[in-house]
């Protein structure tokens, strides 16, 4: 499993991806500071919180269409037949690419946390200490994490349709705009909500009781069990003609 | 039986309502080139495939070194090398990179793998050029080379000389042929172009419509192979008439309105000739012929040739 996650990473050498990931987020980041810079702002602790939850709102069309991307690749590519002779496993192949996701986030949210520093720095928020810095990491971290959980919906739909990125890449988008708009409405149901009322819930939603965080957690982890399951079922269903 | 590296029993794949294979029966031993012949779309992929456990079987059986391929994958897919159709590459990264990545995911023990992989197949190590900018037969020595990095036992290549100039082919072809006599490897390649297999492989397979027609060593076809007397001449059909009045019954067959081949090897051709001559019958050549595999395979599949 090492090796293919290393692979994963040797594979996306070169890609425009990232470096549109890059713009993206810079892009995002900039739009946030320009708002936050004209409008009065609290302490440290409510600014990164504030920014987080909007940054943890563009981190799933990243995630999933990244996803999307990178499976749908080896079809693409016609790169299946030379790795399931190695042989690597569907099954191996599709956890190898959620690891490399994960890895993705959180790269793309620690460098949040130096833009948000920085953004505060432009917004005169001057109250930051050290244990605050380490908090916001922390947070950022079980955006990224959980995010990424959060997305298993996606991953299942994209292995089902193996090879159609137009149709995966828009389910990506409705499931994660779903997500992001409903975050109050749909706590508790969608997967996209339920974290952002768990890591955000004071800032963004009217949410914040244990049991609706409880509910929330639940939420997330049933479909990330879920989708390994049905997964492995769908590959062993289709072994038969395991690259098409 | 130990000493077939490959060995299928009646296998059978079918699409919906289509056959695609039909209860297709090979033997590849250890040490020998087996060449797989057919036109295309007469299944010789799709052997392949099912022999590599890439598409399910519908009937049959397969064992590559003596086992079922199924839930033996880990022990035997490192053993074997293999190209299916066009090879699959990252179009993103160099033909060293792509090697790289393969290599890493096998384990492949040798530093120097990926190395001696491009040497032999006529590519650059650390070259800058991405794969998407490789053409046709840089592809397809690439895919060689990924299939031989890792020292296998069997390799199965299916059209693995599509693409590639003439000397390449002439460089694959003595490489292969050094990896089945010299160091004991098993090969079984498939292809449309019968001179190719011709001067290649040890045995070979007849694949037409579907179905397994022959199969049989080269070394027992060459013995079987007729040999027959080519005639050109102004015309075949007045030949003809003349040879069925001279001698008779002989065994003969017109090619074409100047081609004509006699079988019978009794008759001296110099008779021939001069009667042909005397009757007003233009001889342009004459001279003793072998049947080629081409001719053999017009033959075993009703006279339609491969191409």
């Amino acid at each position: 499993m090492i090796s293919l996650i290393q692979t994963e990473i040797l594979k996306f050498r070169r890609q425009k991806t990232g470096l549109i990931m890059a713009g993206v987020m810079l892009l995002f980041w900039s739009g946030i500071t320009f708002w936050a810079y004209h409008v009065p702002q609290g302490d440290f602790e409510s600014f990164y919180v504030r920014y987080g939850g909007y940054i943890a709102m563009l981190l799933p069309f990243m995630i999933g269409l990244l996803f999307v991307k990178i499976y749908h690749a080896e079809y693409q590519n016609d790169t299946l037949k030379g790795l399931l002779q190695v042989p690597v496993t569907m099954y191996q192949l599709f956890f190898s690419k959620i690891f490399f996701v994960f890895l993705m986030a959180v790269i793309i949210m620690l460098v949040n946390c130096l833009l948000v520093i920085a953004a505060a720095c432009i917004c005169g928020v001057t109250d930051m200490e050290l244990h605050q810095v380490v908090m916001l990491i922390k947070l950022f971290f079980l955006a990224a994490s959980g995010m990424v959980f959060a997305m298993f919906p996606v991953f299942l739909v994209t292995v089902f349709v193996s090879g159609n990125t137009i149709f995966s890449s828009t389910v990506c988008f409705i499931y994660s705009l779903m997500g992001i708009i409903g975050v109050s409405q749909f706590a508790g149901i969608h997967p996209i909500s339920s974290l952002l009322n768990i890591l955000f819930g004071g800032q963004i939603s009217i949410t914040g009781e244990k049991s609706i965080n409880l509910v929330c957690a639940a939420d997330i982890i049933i479909p990330v069990i879920m989708t390994a399951v049905i997964v492995e079922i769908f590959y062993m269903v289709k072994r038969g003609d395991r690259f098409k | 039986m130990d000493e077939y590296v490959i060995e299928t029993e009646q296998l059978t794949k079918v699409y919906g309502e289509q056959t695609a294979v039909d209860a297709v029966s090979i033997h590849v031993k250890k040490g020998r080139i087996y060449g797989l012949l057919g036109r295309n779309g007469a299944g010789k992929t799709t052997i392949m495939k099912m022999v590599l456990g890439l598409t399910s079987v519908t009937s049959g059986q397969i064992k590559v070194f003596g086992k079922k391929m199924k839930g033996q994958e880990k022990k035997i897919y490192p053993r074997i090398g293999a190209i299916i159709e066009t090879p699959g590459f990252y179009p993103n990264l160099t033909g060293t990179e792509n090697l790289e990545i393969f290599a890493k995911l096998r384990g492949t023990s040798c530093p120097d793998a990926v190395k001696n992989a491009l040497e032999v197949v006529g590519l650059p190590y650390r070259d800058k050029k991405l794969f998407s900018k490789y053409s046709l037969g840089m592809k397809q020595r690439l895919g060689i080379a990924n299939a031989i990095m890792h020292d296998p036992e069997l390799l199965i290549l299916d059209e693995p000389i599509n693409g590639l100039d003439p000397i390449g082919i002439a460089e694959i072809r003595n490489f292969l042929q050094d990896l089945s006599k010299e160091r004991g490897k098993a090969i079984l390649i498939s292809s449309h172009i019968l001179s190719e297999i011709d001067l290649l492989a040890d045995d070979i397979g007849v694949i037409h419509n579907v179905r397994l027609l022959e199969e049989s060593s080269m070394e027992g076809l060459r013995r079987k192979n007729q040999k027959y007397i080519m005639f050109r001449v102004s015309s075949t059909a007045t030949a003809a008439q003349i040879l069925e009045q001279k001698y008779g019954t002989v065994k003969y067959r017109i090619e074409d309105d100047n081609a004509m081949r006699i079988y019978d090897m009794s008759v001296d051709i110099s008779v021939v000739n001069e009667i042909f001559i005397t009757n007003g019958v233009g001889v342009y050549e004459s001279r003793v012929c072998d049947e080629s595999l081409e001719d053999y395979f017009k033959e075993i599949t009703g006279g339609v040739g491969i191409a």
